[in-house]
């Protein structure tokens, strides 16, 4: 105890020092943080389950994927023909629709990305959305937004970013002028907002309103099929209760003949997620293995550097310790003690405060990175901030430490004797 | 509880002997032993104190040589030196820079080892001794007094004082006890909460020599302990390491290079060119008879 008090008044002696080097340590930790909460959320997305799988079909060979209307009751039914196969638990479609709220003018502020599908599988099928519980505002604003749905085929589910950016609100009409499905323009009535998160820059519609969109555009005078009509669907989702579950269900749709032109393919989200995210490869693994150890490194060295500077002014204090009785044990000790003890509370500090700011002040940390747009700081980071704090600055001070604790007493006092 | 002030002895020494000044230190404390009034005016600077342990030596050094290699030269410090110093004895080394003075108090101290020969203090051969070995040994059998005090400039005088004990198995109570009266014979109880940076030049060498005593070693080491002092400051601390070596026992070896100061001892030694020597004659000083009360009265 009494070295502890040691150590925090050898941490108080230069306070402008210990300040400068914990504000260094602050910010460092709070880059690794942050890059550490994105890698960490993308490793969960890409890590495979074991229970409660949800599968996605999609075409075989081409990116994105495009698959004929036609494919989807088998393949909600998982190709299940003969009795004794496994059918999904449950299953959805997605149709993409990419749209301007502006006609021909298309800008962060004017793009819309609905994906069209089944009403009553946003609480169920959709990601995070389906774990919302029963009495979380969230959820009664959704289910509400859903039953409108139901009633009102243009209805329309938009993500609070992009709601914001289109400078619309909930209860207002949107017109939007079609991308993916040229010449096929459709109105929208603006019914729920999904909870901050995920999908804050995503909006979500009926697939008939789009479908029979695209009839309507077919039956117009004058007009060819619309050249979407046998390719519009993008991919479906099944869930499956098991790992075995999901290859029996991948092997009965890869058996099936209905499936030749296009094929199909069946995986995981996981590993769904990380075939998406080839397309950053080279930005995630400079944020892995550059930034990540660059932050780390310069972390050590402004620590190394704080602890080299009050080693070298206080060799004569280490050898009047000695003379006093002071092992080199306990200098080393106190040494690392100080370091940890200034890595580890900046470290912390800096953890809580980047937790709050991201999450509460800032509304999680903007950084698109495919369908991921906002990330959130996970509560683990506040140990990671400790553990990187303090892992940093012990590593930092490990040879500062060793040449205090070498002093010679003899070298350190020699004088013209 | 036991105290690591080994004040036992003192009672009995006080009542064979007139007391200094000394004893006033010691009449205000309590719990540490009967102790008679001595009135200042009994004291008379009489040397014919009884040695606690007047049969051993509380030094030994044996065919000490200490050299340097510089520069792929050998650099002799320290030639073929004996000493031999009594328990209970104040001795003076003097010798002009670059005598080696500092370098056979650090021997002493077990900070250095010899490049031959051995140093013996109080039976234990401690230039055999591992960096921990003479760690821990030094915290209970070596104070030692700098020159420039060394005090850590972010503690106070109490906690400068206690920083040995924490090396101890001591409770808190016990150190606070301990503490308290060493700054109390050194006369600094009033200001056991001030930091070196508020305190003269002369309470900071006090607190230094609080620091040396607080764990009750038997030796007592003074590198320089006036030499940046000025001369009533100075004349005050040696009063001080008198009244310490006659009331209390301990043994002294000073450092100096102030002649007023080596007067104050016992003995005094002369180092030249890394040998012990007369100063007068230039000689090797006469061997100290095996009772040092015998050699005093002579």
């Amino acid at each position: 105890m009494k070295l502890l008090v040691l150590v925090l008044k050898n941490i108080r002696r230069n306070l402008l020092r210990s300040v400068l080097t914990g504000l260094g340590t602050m910010v460092l930790v709070v880059v690794v943080i942050l890059v550490w909460s994105i890698l960490w959320y993308l490793d969960q997305q890409t890590r495979e389950k074991t229970s409660n799988l949800k599968a996605i079909v999609t075409e075989r060979w081409q990116m994105p994927s495009r698959m004929p209307l036609a494919y989807v009751p088998e393949l909600r039914a998982g190709s299940a023909r003969r009795p004794g196969d496994v059918r999904p638990q449950d299953s959805m479609t997605w149709q993409f629709y990419v749209g301007s709220t502006e006609p021909g003018r298309l800008s962060r502020d004017t793009a819309l990305f609905i994906v069209g599908t089944q009403p009553e599988k946003v609480l169920t099928m959709f990601d995070e959305l389906d774990a919302l519980p029963p009495e979380s505002p969230d959820r009664q604003q959704l289910e509400k937004a859903i039953q409108a749905m139901k009633t009102n085929r243009q209805a329309l589910i938009v993500g609070r970013e992009r709601l914001e950016a289109i400078n619309k609100r909930v209860g207002e009409r949107v017109k939007v002028y079609g991308l993916t499905f040229k010449g096929i323009d459709l109105e929208f009535d603006i019914v729920g907002v999904f909870p901050d998160g995920r999908w804050n820059n995503l909006a979500v519609m009926d697939w008939e309103y789009l479908n029979a969109a695209v009839e309507a555009y077919n039956r117009r005078p004058g007009n060819r099929p619309h050249p979407m009509t046998e390719r519009s669907l993008a991919i479906v989702w099944l869930k499956v209760p098991d790992m075995r579950s999901f290859t029996t269900v991948a092997t009965q749709i890869a058996n099936s003949p209905s499936f030749t032109n296009p094929q199909v393919k069946t995986e995981t989200l996981a590993s769904g997620t990380a075939a998406f995210l080839e397309a950053f490869r080279d930005l995630i693994w400079g944020m892995r293995y550059f930034l990540m150890p660059a932050a780390v490194v310069t972390l050590c060295l402004v620590i190394a550097n704080a602890i080299s500077l009050s080693v070298r002014e206080r060799r004569k204090e280490f050898a009047v310790l000695k003379v006093l009785g002071f092992r080199p044990a306990h200098i080393l000790a106190l040494v690392l003690g100080e370091a940890l003890l200034l890595g580890g509370t900046s470290g912390l500090a800096s953890a809580i405060g980047v937790y709050l700011a991201i999450n509460y002040g800032f509304d999680g940390l903007k950084f698109p990175i495919g369908f991921f747009s906002t990330f959130y700081i996970p509560e683990r980071a506040i140990w990671w901030g400790l553990g990187v704090g303090a892992a940093t600055a012990l590593i930092g001070s490990l040879i500062p430490a060793w040449i205090a604790c070498r002093v010679r007493v003899a070298e350190i006092f020699a004088r013209v004797g | 509880m036991r105290s690591l002030w080994r004040l036992e002895a003192l009672p009995i020494a006080i009542e064979n002997v007139s007391m200094p000044r000394a004893v006033r230190y010691f009449l205000p404390l309590e719990g540490l032993g009967h102790f008679p009034t001595v009135e200042p005016e009994m004291w008379s600077p009489s040397r014919d104190l009884p040695m606690a342990n007047s049969n051993s030596w509380c030094v030994e050094l044996r065919g000490i040589h200490k050299y340097f290699m510089r520069g792929g030269e050998r650099l002799d410090i320290l030639n073929g030196l004996n000493l031999e110093v009594p328990e209970g004895e104040f001795l003076a080394l003097m010798g002009p820079s670059g005598s080696g003075k500092t370098t056979l108090l650090n021997l002493i101290a077990g900070l250095d080892k010899p490049s031959e020969g051995e140093v013996w203090v109080r039976d234990k051969c401690i230039s055999a001794m591992s960096e921990t070995q003479l760690a821990r040994w030094r915290t209970r059998n070596i104070g030692f007094v700098f020159q420039f005090y060394h005090l850590l400039p972010v503690l106070t005088a109490y906690e400068n004082v206690e920083l040995p004990l924490l090396l101890l198995p001591l409770s808190a109570s016990q150190r606070r006890q301990q503490v308290k009266m060493v700054l109390e014979l050194v006369g600094l109880k009033d200001r056991m909460h001030h930091r070196p940076g508020q305190l003269s030049g002369g309470q900071q060498q006090r607190v230094g020599i609080a620091r040396a005593l607080v764990t009750d070693p038997a030796l007592i080491l003074a590198d320089e302990p006036t030499g940046d002092l000025d001369a009533r400051s100075a004349e005050e601390i040696l009063d001080l390491l008198v009244e310490l070596q006659r009331s209390l026992q301990k043994t002294i070896i000073l450092v100096t290079h102030d002649p007023r100061a080596a007067a104050r001892a016992e003995r005094i030694l002369h180092l030249d060119k890394g040998r012990l020597v007369d100063r007068l004659s230039m000689e090797p000083p006469a061997p100290v008879r095996r009772s040092p009360k015998v050699s005093r009265t002579e």
